[in-house]
């Protein structure tokens, strides 16, 4: 190579160097998340008691392979179920789809269900409760880093004019992929932040996002009224929450239910302390904060004159794993009308004192059929 | 001295040398750039510095001007507020951003703030009176104790704060101050701006903000002997729209100075710095929706009300940002993976449904619309949104929103038996910045 070629060739590399330090600089934030296109979406709430739509878009201008798990949370005898039905998509570029799960969706060009169908989605059996983890994956079946999957899921049921009549929204919790070529989730760079070719998920900020150490949630008491359906003197008004959480980390390969146990820790509006500790998430909890397993401490009337309280809810010791979830909330008015609303709760990222919301690794090990 | 090889020509010597400079701009660019931006861009579950909740709803019987009367639906909103530091006190700055409209618009008079009656559409206004859109900021300021959560309905706000030493409530943590003032106006439409700020108002680098919001509406009650219509309550519920602060960043304390959401942007005149630095705003919106008139599996039938509002603002400057006018581009895809195109203009606040978006307002030209389920052929489809222009110097063209689902009994106009609401999902960031002022500019 001569030396103007040569010059030349470093003028390029150079330039290319530049432009990839320049980008490499922003966007070194990947995690959990319910807003960002990810490589896995996480459903905690799905049930086919009243209905659930799950909605999931391809964001890139990719065909990509999904590979998608329901997990029935259901208890018989007060042990879990935890059953596993798995499924794979097809999302061309950009492409939206959508199913409810009692049905399911069939691929057929003369169903009801217009637009390309992504592949055969199974129906849930009848009282099903449960989650949903949907995974975006290489053709082969191996995880794929592209971080192109977002979601939703519509929970609930209309019946029509004097019915029951319930439905809330909300977005799927998504997993991304660390950037790799040795670029860790944090954007430092180390070596072993790379996306390995085998059939783990590793969640440990390396491979993929780190499980974030707790939840921060709001809430009012449970049975509390709500001031603003008192306002218009519809009362009396009830407030029920629901929180709906599974394990951060699931085993689709030996098919063992993932538990842990949680700690809720938190004060109400004039800091009466609150503390509520080994809540089992066996695969998939569900309760309304009333539940016994709360100890009476997050039901009106608890702390004299108290409504609203907020809190953290994190791994009870060592080892165990932290939860995703998301809080439904029930309104019932004084005619007795109702509605539910569901919000995505939020991640708490503070390590240390007082929070003590260190991240947690795990993984999400898919089936090897090797 | 490189000397170019003759058989290039001048045109790949030009793109080479164009290239170079690039780069040498982007790594420039990037070493200042690693330090001002925390996370990619906002988002709505982390606690942040500054949060805004995009759609605030109220109409209740309480409004002096239009009383909703017994058998009508009254509508509030009620908002949750934590500072999550668990060790220490903060400070709040609140703004409620007035979107409503006015018949004949408003006028700033020796009295003060004029304005003709809240309207939605022309129609609504006597003859000759057009229904305009107004921009009017009322602020507050609060100080919340370590760990304390609070709620309050934008009606009637709070008058006295759990624990407020004044009124002789005396918690462990610290004390709470400061009052809420209920939204300025019945009906109101519009946002809720809240920033982290010191004892002398000026932002700071932390974030310790959560907030919620629930749109609630519910019949008010007939009194006997009237006969009770059939009662329905909906209720609708999202995350703010956090902008975390960089906590390296040292504020310039010049209150002039804006609020930078990624960066100063373009435009922003010498001596303008940045008072202090937040996440940017997200580069695109991505809204994963039902069609307009589909039939949910679920139940009912379905349309989609988007709310829309600028990421930069001037909350001192009340008529440049009535003039503010950001451009968004939206590209439809649906279950067909065909793509369509159409755009908004969100000026302040704007708050349509989907199938009003490229049709005249009202449901007369909806099942024309792109929007329409009858027109996509596929129940669901995903909008992606993005500004693209508009904006006046100093101020970027980035948009937030957030999305409601109304679940009618049979068909679009029948009744509303359920509401849904949830954050619009976002990606990229906007490398152009985007500004929040909140003093008067000189």
């Amino acid at each position: 190579m001569s030396t103007v070629k040569g010059l030349r060739a470093g003028a390029v590399a150079f330039v290319l160097v530049g432009m990839t330090l320049a980008a490499a600089t922003v966007g070194a934030d990947d995690r959990f998340n319910t807003e960002r296109p990810s490589s896995v979406e996480i459903f905690p709430k799905v049930v086919n008691t009243s209905g659930t739509i799950i909605q999931l878009t391809n964001t890139s201008n990719m065909l990509i392979n999904v590979h998608c798990f329901y997990i029935n949370g259901q208890e018989i005898g007060g042990a879990p179920v935890w059953q596993v039905t798995d499924f794979a998509l097809v999302l061309t570029r950009q492409q939206p789809t959508h199913w409810e799960v009692g049905t399911g969706r069939p691929v057929s060009p003369n169903d009801a269900t217009t637009g390309l169908d992504p592949g055969l989605i199974p129906p849930v059996p009848p009282g099903f409760v449960g989650s949903l983890v949907c995974v975006e994956v290489l053709p082969s079946g191996e995880p794929s880093a592209a971080n192109s999957l977002i979601g939703n899921a519509t929970v609930g049921q209309v019946t029509g004019l004097g019915g029951a009549n319930g439905v809330s929204k909300y977005n799927g919790i998504g997993i991304q992929a660390c950037p790799g070529n040795g670029e860790c989730c944090d954007g430092t760079m180390n070596a072993d932040c790379n996306l390995d070719t085998d059939n783990v998920l590793e969640l440990n900020d390396e491979e993929f996002a780190a499980c974030p150490g707790g939840l921060l949630v709001n809430f009012a008491f449970e049975g509390a009224p709500d001031a603003a359906i008192d306002g218009s003197g519809n009362t009396p008004s009830v407030v029920s929450t629901n929180w709906s959480l599974v394990p951060c980390g699931f085993d689709f390969e030996n098919f063992i239910p993932t538990s842990t146990f949680l700690t809720f820790n938190g004060h109400d509006e004039f800091e009466a302390p609150l503390s509520v500790s080994s809540v089992p998430i066996d695969c998939y909890f569900s309760a309304d904060l009333g539940d016994p397993v709360f100890g009476n401490q997050l039901t009106f009337g608890f702390v004299t004159g108290s409504t609203y309280a907020t809190g953290i809810l994190r791994p009870q010791a060592p080892g165990d794993l932290p939860a995703l979830g998301v809080e439904n909330v029930l309104r019932t008015a004084g005619d007795g009308s109702s509605d539910t609303a569901a919000t995505n709760m939020h991640f708490c990222t503070e390590a240390g004192s007082p929070s003590d919301c260190d991240k947690v690794d795990s993984e999400i090990r898919l089936p090897n059929f090797e | 001295m490189v000397t170019q090889n003759p058989t290039w020509g001048a045109g790949r010597g030009a793109v080479l040398r164009l290239l170079v400079a690039a780069a040498v701009l982007g790594w420039s660019a990037s070493a200042g750039a690693q330090l001002t931006i925390l996370a990619d861009s906002a988002a709505s579950d982390l606690p942040a510095g500054y949060v805004v909740l995009p759609k605030i709803v109220v109409h209740t019987t309480g409004s002096p001007s239009q009383p909703v009367q017994p058998g009508g639906s009254a509508v509030d909103t009620l908002i949750q507020m934590t500072n999550t530091n668990e060790t220490g006190e903060i400070d709040v700055d609140c703004w409620w951003v007035n979107a409503n409209s006015h018949c004949g618009g408003c006028e700033l008079t020796a009295t003060g703030l004029v304005c003709g009656p809240v309207c939605e559409v022309n129609a609504d206004c006597v003859p000759g009176l057009l229904c305009e859109q107004g921009w009017v900021t009322d602020d507050w300021q609060i100080q919340l104790t370590a760990g304390q959560p609070i709620a309050f309905t934008a009606s009637t706000g709070l008058g006295r704060l759990p624990c407020d030493f004044i009124f002789g409530i005396d918690c462990p943590g610290g004390d709470a101050a400061g009052a809420i003032r209920g939204v300025p106006e019945d009906p109101f439409r519009g946002e809720l701006k809240c920033v982290q700020v010191d004892d002398d108002d000026d932002p700071v680098a932390e974030n310790a903000l959560k907030m919620e919001a629930t749109i609630v509406s519910t019949i008010v009650p007939v009194p006997p002997p009237g006969v009770q219509p059939i009662g329905i309550t909906t209720a609708a519920a999202y995350n703010g729209i956090g902008f975390q602060a960089d906590e390296t960043f040292t504020p310039s304390q010049d209150p002039s100075d804006p609020l930078c959401l990624g960066s100063l942007p373009p435009g922003a005149g010498a001596g303008v710095n940045c008072n202090m630095e937040y996440a940017p705003c997200p580069g695109e919106l991505k809204l994963n929706h039902f069609f307009d008139g589909a039939a949910a599996e679920i139940g009912g039938i379905v349309d989609t009300e988007l709310v829309l509002v600028p990421c930069s603002e001037d909350l001192g400057n009340p008529v440049r940002s009535a003039a503010f006018e950001v451009l968004a581009q939206m590209l439809i895809y649906n279950e067909y993976e065909q793509r369509f195109s159409s755009h908004a203009r969100i000026t302040c606040y704007k708050s349509t449904r989907l199938s009003d978006i490229d049709t005249a307002p009202g449901p007369g030209g909806d099942s024309f619309s792109i929007f329409s389920v009858g027109v996509q052929g596929t129940s669901t489809g995903q909008t992606r949104i993005r500004g693209i222009q508009g904006a006046p110097v100093g101020l970027g063209y980035g948009v937030l929103g957030v999305a409601c689902e109304n679940y009618h009994d049979t068909n679009l106009a029948g009744p509303v038996l359920s509401r849904t609401a949830f954050n619009l999902h976002g990606d990229e960031f906007r490398p152009e910045g985007d500004a929040v002022y909140l003093e008067l500019l000189p």
